[in-house]
């Protein structure tokens, strides 16, 4: 009996600590979701990086408004605990804006939550294309696999490469990936001679591989979850020698340089298409890498994700600012729709009838740039408008 | 040779590469389950600390590639022996749950540890230009590296079977596992033989994991991601059963990697369902002790 | 102060599964937890589903002695059918609950009729390959289950048709607790029937019952689909509540969490759901809150701890700390 009571007290007064903690303040406050344990920390720490550096350019306050980040894990693929998380955050923490989501479903996990409280969630990952269509209150500040993967395709056809094989890894975003690339090539006059699936966790690609060989194209679109299926494909489309038989492969987020490391100098020639390159050359993004190693570390370097939650913090400014500080979803959403402003990756602007983010995207070349693997931009593509979108009228 | 039957031999060459670097990583395990009886699912965990320890020496002491994986093993069966002496001494007369619990949450200490000490990145070990490259034999082009696997993975095997066979120590193992208490009442020293077991259980693991990281790269979920299938591989051979985890290992190396060539609309089905059918039809697997 | 009646009730309700005060104090603070802890309710409701969750696995396990490491197949299967049937025939939820258990019924029956008729080992590996299996099912079949995008698009009506769900969770926590309450009722109920009472006997020694005329493996098989059944109230209610079904809810790390809570409350007491499931869901919020990059190397010390420590359990410990006092 003694211990039943005193387990019910405990709850009691957590449950009474809890409910007295949230005291109304003065300050905004915006809750981040991401990836912090697990196997995909990296994305955690990009967005923090990127959301903090944001913040420490402009002392922590959009005009007299101090900003406040709550940042919460994820914790893996799991749409229930984003769902719980995002809930918590606006009910329970009262943040005015959502700004994150590493994978899909862990986005769409808040759908309900954001379309009930009118809160506006700022999307920094998830390449599916789709996901802005589910509330009105999402905006997209990362990108769309469509968005990078058309013009490579184009970019391919334009040297002169007839006829291809699309391989993916067999998840959703795999699958737009093999859609994209397949629907485009056809339409632009090519010729898929192959479409190949690989089942997600697979570790030896001898099969796939070899069916590749078999099929005889002049060019592999390749689309995997960064991880050890990328470099284990890549590494071993080296090893079997398949550059040397005439096949050239293409890739997309595939090539960042966090993710050839590992793979080394196997990686050297790759091409891809992608918005951003951390050695892209512009004045802005110099100023932007310098700011960055000069917080976090002199070997340290922007990628997609630090750049997108940048931006992320950029729109949220925008909405505040057009709000005054008052939470008001619809105000403003309707201010960051055809948003225009200069980010590191190049000038970019919101489509006010999709909300999605229209930027360059940019041919990479792997070099050793000092040393290093990195991404050395010689194309580029500008103002591209998610093309699902403009497909999917 | 007709390019089907090319292309057929070179996928069984690889499906056979792939097979014995299962074998590697799991004969350690379906060794210490058919001795000690103890669900050691930290196992391949081990394997990766192998890797782990074998990159070190090549990469911050500048040893070379051939002299850190046997140093690796070394360095990983100490820490299994280690191990053994103390956290596993807990949980052998126990239910087969506290066993699976306990080495799980071993798993989850260890990934913690790697992951502070070396970070996600995933990482392999770099062959040594000895092994680097391929060559052709007829039609078929065959890597150095996967002959190496073959010829290592075969030679270990063999070893393994004279080790358990004909030596004085692989006798003591047998009546151990046979009769423990006869075998005690006649002088052999079970605990001793246990633990020696055990430790060499943990060294193969970590040659499958230094020596099969090209393939497998290294990271600190690779113990919990590679579990799965060392399990199976052990469920299928029969627990204990060094020829069946020989015979499991090549089999679904070869299902699975032929599978995924020719039913490629299967996928990850088709090793799936052949467990299954295997498990159905042999409920203690392929080589039942 | 202690009352030595009340005390050895308690320990009364360890040994013989009848009603007690515990009960009545966990059914208390379920309820001062709604009105204590409001902002919590998302985290509360998301614990009381994996205590029905871990009572069905504890009927199987611990009542069965089945030794799984795939009960996810369940709880995903419960949850996928749940949210289809919202999404695609009728948005009630009461009979969507139904519906989630009868999928996840069928599913056990078939899966049990392989389970079953191994031991060990090989028994553990085919439950985790059949949930494999499903998983894969689940991920190919993208046009029906949107893969691993996640089912989204469906909402769930008012249930009884009066109790709108809310977005601050109550109406969520009322009914989570309700479906709570009569799975716990049904499964003391199961425990001390023949059913029940026959399944523990087979645990324990399964030729003796075999002599004794009891048709052993017909038992096994009809309590591995009840238990999948609850199970499968679970992942239903997880659709319901959150009204997003991903494909976490078929995978390994859905049934090795609830393998653990059930490890660290205690099995075949069926308290020790509740104190396993309370205790890792907790924990795990708070950890995750603190220091999410090595939450799983405490969660690693605290189940070596809890193995060498407490191999029953935390029910465990609490039952022989109760009966020892109520002797006194």
């Amino acid at each position: 009996m003694r211990i039943a009571k005193r387990v019910a007290g405990l709850l009691c007064a957590a449950a009474a600590v809890a409910a007295a903690g949230t005291a109304a303040a003065a300050e905004i406050k915006v809750g981040l979701l991401s990836q912090f344990s697990g196997a995909y920390t990296w994305w955690g720490r990009e967005y923090q990086r990127g959301v903090d550096l944001y913040l420490a350019q402009r002392g922590g306050k959009f005009g007299e408004h101090t900003i406040t980040v709550l940042s919460r894990d994820e914790a893996g693929s799991n749409p229930q605990r984003a769902r719980q998380l995002s809930q918590e955050l606006v009910v329970r923490d009262k943040v005015q804006y959502l700004i994150g989501g590493v994978f899909t479903p862990t986005v769409l996990g808040a759908v309900d939550v954001i379309n009930q409280t009118k809160t506006p969630y700022v999307i920094l990952n998830s390449g599916t294309s789709s996901v802005t269509d589910k509330s009105q209150y999402y905006v997209r500040a990362g990108f769309t696999q469509w968005t990078v993967s058309i013009p490579l395709v184009q970019w391919a056809y334009d040297q002169g490469m007839k006829n291809a094989v699309v391989l993916a890894a067999d998840y959703a975003p795999g699958h737009d990936a093999l859609e994209a690339f397949g629907q485009t090539f056809t339409k632009l006059g090519g010729k898929v001679v192959g479409e190949i699936k690989v089942p997600m966790g697979t570790t030896d690609f001898s099969s796939y591989l070899q069916r590749v060989r078999d099929l005889k194209p002049q060019a592999v679109f390749m689309f995997m979850p960064v991880g050890p299926m990328s470099a284990g494909m890549i590494r071993s489309f080296k090893e079997r020698e398949l550059d040397k038989a005439g096949i050239t492969l293409l890739v997309t987020n595939e090539a960042q340089e966090e993710d050839i490391a590992p793979i080394g100098d196997a990686a050297i020639g790759l091409t891809s298409a992608l918005h951003y390159s951390p050695y892209l050359d512009t004045p802005l993004n110099k100023e932007f890498v310098t700011a960055y190693k000069a917080k976090y570390g002199k070997d340290e370097l922007p990628s997609v994700a630090s750049v997108a939650a940048y931006d992320g913090m950029r729109l949220i400014e925008q909405m505040v600012r057009a709000t005054n500080g008052v939470k008001d979803g619809d105000k403003a959403m309707a201010a960051i729709k055809g948003y225009k402003w200069d980010s590191p990756r190049g000038p970019v602007s919101i489509d006010p009838r999709t909300r999605e983010i229209v930027q360059n995207v940019y041919m990479r070349k792997v070099e050793k740039i000092d040393g290093k693997l990195g991404n050395k931009v010689f194309h580029t593509y500008p103002a591209v408008k998610d093309p699902w979108h403009e497909i999917n009228k | 040779m007709t390019s089907t039957l090319a292309t057929f031999l070179s996928l069984a060459v690889d499906g056979i590469a792939y097979g014995m670097t299962l074998f590697l990583i799991s004969v350690g395990l379906t060794i210490t389950l058919g001795v000690m009886r103890v669900v050691n699912l930290t196992h391949s965990a081990f394997a990766m600390i192998g890797g782990y320890i074998a990159l070190w020496f090549i990469q911050r002491a500048g040893v070379h590639f051939f002299l850190a994986v046997p140093l690796a093993v070394v360095a990983t069966m100490a820490i299994g022996a280690l191990l053994e002496r103390t956290l596993y001494r807990w949980v052998y007369g126990t239910h087969g749950l506290g066993q699976l619990l306990m080495t799980i949450g071993l798993t989850f200490i260890i990934t913690a540890i790697v992951k502070n000490l070396a970070g996600t990145q995933l990482q392999s070990l770099p062959l040594p230009p000895s092994l680097q490259g391929n060559f052709s034999v007829g039609p078929l082009t065959l890597s150095v590296y996967r002959a190496f696997l073959i010829g290592a993975s075969a030679v270990v095997a063999f070893a393994l079977w004279l080790g358990i066979e004909r030596t004085a120590f692989g006798a003591r193992l047998r009546a151990a596992v046979d009769n423990q208490r006869m075998a005690r009442c006649v002088g052999i020293n079970v605990p001793v033989v246990f633990s020696v077991t055990f430790a060499i259980g943990c060294g193969l693991a970590a040659l499958g994991g230094a020596l099969g990281s090209p393939m497998l790269p290294l990271e600190p979920y690779y113990g919990l991601k590679y579990l799965v299938i060392v399990l199976i591989v052990v469920a299928v051979g029969g627990l204990g059963s060094l020829r069946g985890s020989l015979y499991a290992a090549l089999l679904l190396g070869l299902i699975d990697t032929l599978g995924r060539y020719y039913l490629p609309a299967l996928g990850a089905f088709v090793i799936y369902l052949a467990v299954l059918a295997i498990l159905l039809v042999r409920p203690r697997g392929l080589v039942a002790n | 102060m202690t009352t030595p009646s009340l005390n050895s009730s308690v320990a009364r309700a360890f040994s013989r599964h009848r009603y007690s005060l515990l009960d009545l104090v966990l059914l208390g603070a379920a309820v001062a937890t709604f009105f204590l802890a409001d902002l919590y309710l998302a985290l509360a409701t998301a614990v009381l589903i994996m205590i029905v969750f871990a009572l069905s696995l504890d009927i199987a396990q611990g009542y069965g002695g089945i030794e799984t490491l795939g009960h996810a197949a369940f709880f995903g299967t419960g949850a996928y059918a749940a949210g289809l049937y919202a999404m695609h025939v009728s948005p009630e939820p009461i009979s969507g609950l139904f519906v989630g258990m009868a999928a996840a019924a069928v599913v056990g029956l078939l899966s049990g009729l392989a389970v079953l008729r191994t031991a060990g080992l090989t028994q553990i590996m085919l439950t985790l390959v059949c949930a494999t299996l499903l998983l894969e099912l689940a991920n190919v079949a993208k046009p029906l289950t949107m893969g691993d995008d996640g089912l989204t698009g469906y909402s769930v009506a008012p249930v009884l048709g009066l109790f709108q769900f809310d977005i601050e969770g109550r109406t969520a926590y009322w009914y989570a607790l309700a479906v709570l309450v009569l799975v716990y009722a049904f499964c003391k109920f199961l425990v001390s029937s023949p059913l029940g009472l026959t399944a523990q006997g087979v645990r324990e020694n399964p030729t003796r019952m075999a002599l004794l005329g009891v048709p052993v493996r017909r038992r096994l098989l009809t309590l591995y689909a009840i238990s999948a059944a609850l199970g499968g109230a679970a992942g239903a209610l997880s659709a319901q509540v959150n009204n997003i079904v991903g494909l976490d809810s078929l995978g390994f790390t859905m049934s090795a969490n609830v393998l653990v809570m059930l490890a660290l409350g205690g099995t075949g007491r069926l308290y020790g759901a509740f104190l396993g499931a309370i205790v890792f869901m907790l924990l795990a919020d708070r950890a995750a809150a603190l220091d999410p990059t090595n939450w799983l190397a405490a969660l690693g010390v605290l189940l070596i701890v809890v193995v060498r420590f407490a191999p029953t359990g935390l029910s465990g410990c609490l039952a022989r700390w109760t009966s020892r006092e109520g002797t006194q």
